[in-house]
C-alpha cells in the first residue's frame, strides 16, 4: 500500500525535519556525553565522593495485604440552613 | 520501486527505533556503583599491606570481586590506573579459596548468605574486605559503604584491620564512621 504524502513538498521536508529532530539530538547527546576513557570520579578525593548525590533508581515498594483497605468509606456531614 | 521519499521515511523509523533516548541513567545523574568504584581505587591508596604481601614497587594490586555485582562493570577503568606505584589488576572470583591472591576484596551484596564462610577463610590473610552489604562492618568486616541521605558513606572495622595487619592512613579514618568495639 502507497503512503499519501502532503501534496506541498515545503510541508513535506517540514514533516521530515520534525521527525528527525528527536534522533538527531539523542545523537548530539550521546556524542556530547561519551564518557571519557578514565571517569572523573576516580580523580575526586575522599571528602569529594563523600558529599555526592547518588541517582537512586525508583523501586517498588512491596506492600502487605493488611496495610492496604479494603475499601475506604468517606462520610460527609452534611449542614442543614433553616 | 521504492522514491526516495520512502527511503526518508525508513531511515527515520529506523532512528527512532535505535536512537530514542535512553532513561536508564539520564545525563549527569551518578549512580551509586560509580561512586562505590571510586571509593575502591581511592581507598587503595590510603591502604598498607605487609611489605611480605605486598612488595613495594613489585607486584600488581589485585582488586578481587566476589560474586555477581553491577560495581564490576563501572570498576573496569581501575584496570587502566596505578597505585602506590603498583598496577592495578581485576578479578572476578567464582569461588572463594584460601590460596587465593587478592589484596582487595570485594563481596557483592548478593553473597550476603556467604559471608560468614568467606570471612572465615580469609581470617588469617592480609586482604582488604570491602562490601555494601548490610551491617557489614559490625559482621566482621573492613570496609562497608552504607547509603545515608542518599550520599555513600564509608564504615569502618578498624579492629578486623589491625587483625590483618593492613594498616589504614588516618585520612581515610577521618573520613569514616568507625565502628566501636566494646571488650568485656
Amino acid at each position: 500500500m502507497r503512503m499519501h504524502f502532503p501534496t506541498s513538498l515545503l510541508a513535506e521536508w517540514g514533516i521530515v525535519i520534525i521527525f528527525s529532530f528527536v534522533p538527531l539530538m539523542t545523537v548530539l547527546r550521546r556524542v556530547k556525553g561519551a564518557k571519557p576513557e578514565i571517569p572523573e570520579l576516580f580523580e575526586l578525593s575522599l571528602e569529594e565522593l563523600c558529599n555526592i548525590q547518588v541517582h537512586i533508581p525508583a523501586a517498588l515498594t512491596k506492600l502487605s495485604p493488611e496495610e492496604i483497605p479494603a475499601s475506604i468509606t468517606v462520610i460527609r456531614r452534611t449542614l442543614f440552613l433553616a | 520501486m521504492k522514491t526516495y521519499r520512502e527511503y526518508i521515511i525508513q531511515f527515520i523509523l529506523f532512528s527512532y527505533l535505535f536512537l530514542w533516548p535512553s532513561q536508564a541513567n539520564p545525563a549527569g545523574e551518578i549512580s551509586e556503583d560509580e561512586v562505590k568504584a571510586a571509593y575502591i581505587y581511592r581507598i587503595i591508596k590510603f591502604v598498607e599491606w605487609p611489605e611480605s604481601i605486598l612488595p613495594k614497587g613489585r607486584d600488581a594490586l589485585t582488586v578481587c570481586l566476589f560474586g555477581e555485582d553491577p560495581i564490576e562493570k563501572v570498576l573496569e577503568p581501575i584496570k587502566k590506573l596505578k597505585a602506590q606505584g603498583h598496577a592495578i589488576r581485576l578479578e572476578r572470583l567464582g569461588s572463594m579459596q584460601s590460596d587465593r591472591v587478592c589484596h582487595v576484596l570485594f563481596i557483592g551484596d548478593k553473597e550476603e548468605h556467604h559471608l560468614k564462610e568467606i570471612l572465615h577463610l580469609i581470617k588469617h590473610l592480609s586482604m582488604l574486605t570491602v562490601s555494601d552489604i548490610e551491617s557489614f562492618v559490625s559482621k566482621g568486616g573492613m570496609i562497608g559503604f552504607v547509603l545515608k541521605s542518599g550520599r555513600v558513606q564509608l564504615e569502618i572495622n578498624v579492629e578486623a584491620s589491625r587483625k590483618a595487619k593492613i594498616k589504614l592512613s588516618s585520612d581515610l579514618l577521618e573520613v569514616a564512621t568507625l565502628l566501636k568495639v566494646t571488650r568485656p
